[in-house]
């Protein structure tokens, strides 16, 4: 397993460094320039000039790629040109918030994705089964951006029942512990549940298909010959089996997760990455859109890394290959 | 001998029956030989697109003379159909006996297996009605898209909404559309506004005319809508009285054309890096995967944001910026099926034979891989119309005042309490095409390759 | 010996949307304890479901035992509750499977699957049950159990794995063990050892067995009477040596006659022509009579009924 683990690891290193390559490359393939936005009739062609030099847009363009590959690799991602503040910087603020929201929407994917897969394979072909494939189908075929307005329309302004933007309240500094809790939770329900529910829908069908082909397998049968009861054999024997092809599938939906992001952020006003992404995109700040684009990137490979160490965790076919 | 020929002879005659009843009214010649269900399938939408055609009329004549582009496609898509439907009626009655079958093909298979899933056939013909609305739009929309009528009474019109806008003759003869600003005994003053039908806004400072009261009753009557009025704002309007329905009906071909045409390159594309990579291997297929692989780390979404905001947007732009990165789970999918398929013994008699490789490749592995490509592409569709859609939510896409989805909901967002019905239609608009193509796709998947199922 | 086990009048049927398959149409037979009864057929005869049905494993939807009686120790398991019926699952009444790759779960080790139905049964301690399957695989002749029993199926060759089968089968003492064609999918080599093995155990704890089979080599070496199936019905039913000696039944002949011998040169084996009829619409009269090479006219029309041939030598045919 060790062997399997570290084999993933040493594909990955050069994964990223291709990535940071790609991202670099796209970034200067582009017309404009961004110096375009400091021109302005009260800025002399002089300071211009300075303005350029300090910010590294001056050189070549192969030494601007070794200067941000070695810099990028200490962690340094360079000035914002517009917040004029390191981008790790707004990074760090921007990150963790991502995060929380992602990795809440990737919980909410798997157990809502697992339970109801299950329940739509126990009842095959019942009323119950039709109306989670149906649901299921027109979930996964909506846009995120119009069912989060929706919802704000619904929830927030209609009913007023949960805050339509932001992560917590103006004044939740002055709250106490639990009631801050509270109103973080409250500003969580939403924009987790637009960022995950698509993914859920799409672990569910396949989660009932997993299921349902595991039960056709002869060790259910087995299963069944040695006189176990039938919770037993779905559960134990069956269960077991067909959540390893979930592994995958959930390793496969991070992109979507943190694509998604940038919407249910924009929505909800989330500060995360999504957000300092869009900002950046409009204002053409390389640094941070360089940035952002290639840590979404490296979270994916982690992401997928860290699927691929669970399947073997979970599949001893590969753990003792 | 003798009983054999009158049959054949009142088949005969049956068939010129059914030939002639075909050339009127196309499909009732193939109902009268039997074939109800075909007859019927070809029959309705005829008759739908005939009446269709009959109604708009002048609209539809007045199309080739007049300059309009828009207008022209919609009338020659029109008589294509028209012509289509015909043409295929004829051709299936005239041959009516000469298919009849020597056992079913690969073809007839999948096509009577596509046909028994019904959620599948319903997707299969909601898609094709969007794409005959998205061409039909000019004839089918009530109002121009960017036509605002008299903003200052048309903004934020709720659904269903109607607007009587009175109507003067000036004394060339000319009508014009008019608001009511003053009212001194028997003279009103009134303010010419742009006409509901044309999007060009009106007079930026309107001259006002005063005319007497009689005078603009009497037009205003013989102007008074029919009870079919088509000037009803069905969906409302937006904050500049433009009516939702209609943009969301020019906003179809955005959409449309978009997913249509992006996944039409990302898939070609796919496919050709794909059937390289698999058919040549070694180092080739080493550095292109390598590069599949990058590529698909990064989430779809950033990196066409990047692309589209290095550029400015512009339509042809998100079509290739989306292709662009649509492309790689085409190219791992050929790759395999060219993997498998190169093994196979006819491919190696086609080596043997000296064919060049191209010709192996296009004329000999590609059409046998070509079932899981078609369900991709088309389960591809739904999915890009959705990034499509999110692109001109953030502002992206296609540039305001031309309507696509994404656009009229990011408008919507300005006023979602008071004026919801702006982000929630083209949402149902998107989510009704997105299933469809779904359930399109599956239905495809089923009866082409059952094995492609999750 | 007593009678351990009597089907009678066995009717499992398949509904489905294309008509109804009569899997199984009717079958009686009976076990007596510690005997070899050998079913025998060509695959689609409706031999495994007949062992299935014992078992009430029968896949429900679309399958369903419609009627019969099946009689185990004076009880009718058709009449069971389902949590009645588990108690004999495994334990009064085992099977083995055909395909040793596919039977055994691939994500809990070997000793794991034994444990576990003896844990069921026996009420035992997890150590208890420990110690009980690394005794049963010593006892199917897999070398240092105290180590397979903590490895995965997927570590194992197939014989291997067909003995862990035959081990988890075995643990709970079962009076009855159904085996459905268990050394079809083995090498030949591997076959031998595991029909030996499963006779010593047969021998050892005195259990019934019921060997389903489409060889009659493996027959022939095991069996004390046998029950040859076609279509969903006993066509011939006996003593073995009865059946080798003076087969009643054209199917039986035939089947007979298709295994190669070392005693005789023959330019090519004897095969019976045609395919097995198709389960959605059988043959009117005797279902055989298509490719059977004695048929008249009589037999397109009424399906004859097991006539006694001999004291215990029962036949379907009215040319026999």
């Amino acid at each position: 397993m060790w062997t399997y683990i570290l084999r993933r690891i040493f594909i990955a290193i050069p994964l990223i460094i291709g990535l940071a390559t790609v991202t670099f490359f796209i970034i200067h393939l582009a017309p404009g320039d961004p110096m375009a936005l400091y021109r302005n009739p009260e800025i002399s062609p002089e300071v211009m000039e300075l303005m350029r030099k300090n910010l590294g847009l001056d050189q070549p363009l192969h030494i601007q790629y070794v200067r941000w590959l070695t810099s990028m690799a200490r962690g340094n991602f360079g000035i914002s040109f517009t917040a004029h503040r390191p981008v790790a910087d707004i990074l760090k603020e921007a990150i963790p918030n991502t995060l929380q929201l992602t990795f809440l929407a990737l919980l909410l994917n798997l157990i809502a994705g697992i339970v109801i897969g299950v329940i739509a394979a126990i009842k095959q072909y019942s009323a119950v089964d039709h109306t989670i494939t149906v649901s299921a189908l027109f979930i996964y075929s909506m846009p995120s951006f119009w069912l989060g307005l929706m919802m704000i329309l619904l929830f927030s302004l209609l009913l007023g029942w949960l805050p339509a933007s932001q992560m917590q309240s103006i004044n939740a500094d002055l709250f106490g512990f639990w009631h801050r809790l509270w109103d973080r939770i409250t500003h969580l329900i939403m924009p987790v549940f637009v960022l995950g529910i698509a993914t859920a829908a799409g672990t569910a069908r396949f989660m009932r298909g997993s299921l349902l082909e595991v039960i056709r397998q002869d060790y259910i049968r087995t299963a069944r010959a040695k006189g176990l009861s039938e919770r037993t054999v779905i559960f134990k024997h069956g269960l077991r089996n067909a959540l390893i092809p979930i592994v995958t599938l959930t390793g496969l939906s991070i992109p979507f997760l943190l694509g998604g992001s940038v919407i249910t952020e924009t929505i909800f006003a989330w500060p995360g990455m999504g957000r300092v992404a869009v900002g950046a995109i409009f204002a053409r700040d390389y640094p941070v859109v360089l940035a952002v684009n290639l840590i979404a990137a490296v979270m994916v490979v982690l992401g997928s890394l860290l699927a691929d160490i669970t399947y073997s965790l979970l599949d001893p076919r590969i753990r003792y290959d | 001998m003798f009983v054999m020929n009158r049959k054949a002879e009142e088949s005969k005659g049956k068939r010129a029956r059914a030939v002639w009843a075909s050339l009127f009214f196309p499909g009732t010649g193939l109902m009268a030989l039997g074939e109800r269900r075909l007859g019927l399938w070809l029959l309705i939408p005829y008759a739908s697109f005939l009446v269709f055609t009959i109604y708009h009329w002048s609209s539809v004549t007045a199309a080739f003379t007049t300059g309009d582009l828009e207008r022209l496609v919609a009338a020659l898509f029109l008589s294509f159909v028209l012509a289509g439907f015909w043409f295929y009626s004829l051709v299936k009655t005239l041959r009516w006996d000469k298919d009849e079958g020597t056992g079913m093909s690969h073809w007839q298979i999948t096509k009577s297996q596509f046909r028994k899933n019904k959620p599948a056939v319903a997707g299969m013909l909601v898609v094709l009605s969007l794409y005959a609305v998205a061409f039909l739009g000019p004839f089918l929309a009530p109002f121009h898209p960017n036509a605002q009528e008299d903003i200052v009474r048309s903004r934020y019109l709720p659904p269903l909404a109607e607007l009587f806008t009175p109507v003067v003759t000036l004394k060339d003869g000319r009508r014009i559309w008019v608001r009511q600003v003053r009212e001194v005994g028997e003279e009103i003053s009134y303010v010419p506004i742009s006409e509901p039908s044309s999007g060009d806004g009106g007079p930026l400072v309107p001259e006002a005319i005063t005319v007497t009261r009689d005078q603009v009753q009497k037009i205003a009557k013989t102007l008074r809508p029919r009870w079919w009025n088509q000037k009803v704002h069905w969906l409302g309007t937006d904050k500049f009285g433009r009516d939702i329905l209609s943009r969301i009906i020019y906003g179809s071909r955005i959409s449309l054309s978009i997913g249509f045409v992006a996944v039409g390159i990302a898939i070609t594309f796919g496919t050709f890096v794909g059937a390289i990579a698999g058919y040549y291997g070694g180092r080739v297929d080493d550095v292109i995967m390598r590069l599949v692989d990058m590529i698909l780390a990064f989430p779809r979404l950033f990196l066409v944001l990047t692309l589209i905001a290095l550029f400015t947007p512009k339509i042809w732009l998100i079509i290739a910026v989306l292709g662009a990165t649509g492309w790689m789970g085409t190219a791992r999918l050929v790759r395999g099926q060219i993997l498998s398929l190169k093994e196979q013994e006819f491919v190696q008699a086609a080596h043997a034979l000296g064919l060049s490789i191209p010709r192996i490749i296009f004329r000999h592995i590609l059409p046998n891989a070509m079932a899981p490509i078609i369900v991709t592409a088309t389960l591809r569709v739904g999915t890009t119309i959705l990034v499509a859609a999110a692109l001109s939510f953030l502002g992206l896409g296609v540039q305001p005042p031309t309507a696509s989805w994404g656009n009229i909901i990011n408008q919507g967002r300005d006023n979602l309490l008071g004026a919801w019905w702006i982000a929630t239609f083209p949402g149902l608009a998107i989510v009704l095409t997105v299933v469809a193509y779904n359930l399109f796709g599956d239905g495809l998947r089923d009866a082409l390759d059952p094995r492609l199922r999750d | 010996m007593g009678q351990l086990l009597e089907v009678f009048d066995l009717k499992t049927y398949f509904f489905m949307d294309e008509g109804t398959a009569k899997a199984v149409d009717g079958v009686s037979f009976e076990v007596d304890k510690g005997e070899t009864l050998g079913l025998v057929g060509e695959s689609g005869c409706g031999k495994s479901v007949s062992a299935l049905s014992i078992m009430r494993l029968i896949p429900h939807p679309p399958g369903k035992i419609v009627d019969g009686r099946i009689t185990l120790d004076g009880k009718n398991l058709l009449e069971l509750e389902e949590e009645e019926m588990r108690e004999i699952r495994g334990n009064e009444i085992s099977m083995i499977f055909q395909e040793p790759m596919t039977s055994l779960n691939p994500v809990f080790t070997c000793g794991n699957q034994i444990e576990e139905a003896i844990i069921l049964h026996q009420k035992v301690s997890k150590k208890e049950a420990r110690e009980r399957a690394i005794e049963m695989l010593r006892l199917v002749g897999i070398p240092a159990p105290e180590q397979r029993v903590r490895e995965y199926p997927h570590q194992l060759s197939g014989g291997m794995r067909q003995r862990v089968m035959i081990a988890m089968a075995l643990s709970c003492n079962p009076s009855l063990l159904l085996a459905d064609e268990p050394t079809t999918a083995l090498d030949v080599t591997i076959q031998a050892q595991i029909l030996e093995l499963l006779a010593h155990l047969q021998r050892e704890l005195h259990m019934a067995v019921i060997m389903i089979t489409h060889d009659l080599g493996v027959i022939a070496e095991v069996a004390d009477r046998v029950a040859v199936m076609y279509a969903g019905k006993i066509v011939e039913y006996g003593e073995v040596h009865d059946i080798f000696k003076k087969p009643g039944h054209p199917y039986t002949q035939g089947l007979l006659q298709s295994i190669p011998k070392l005693t005789e040169f023959r330019d090519r084996l004897a095969v019976i022509p045609g395919i097995v009829p198709n389960p959605l619409a059988f043959p009117r009269g005797c279902k055989f009579h298509p490719r059977c090479p004695v048929a008249v006219d009589m037999c397109q029309e009424a399906e004859p009924e097991l006539r006694a041939l001999a004291s215990g030598h029962w036949v379907r045919c009215i040319r026999a």
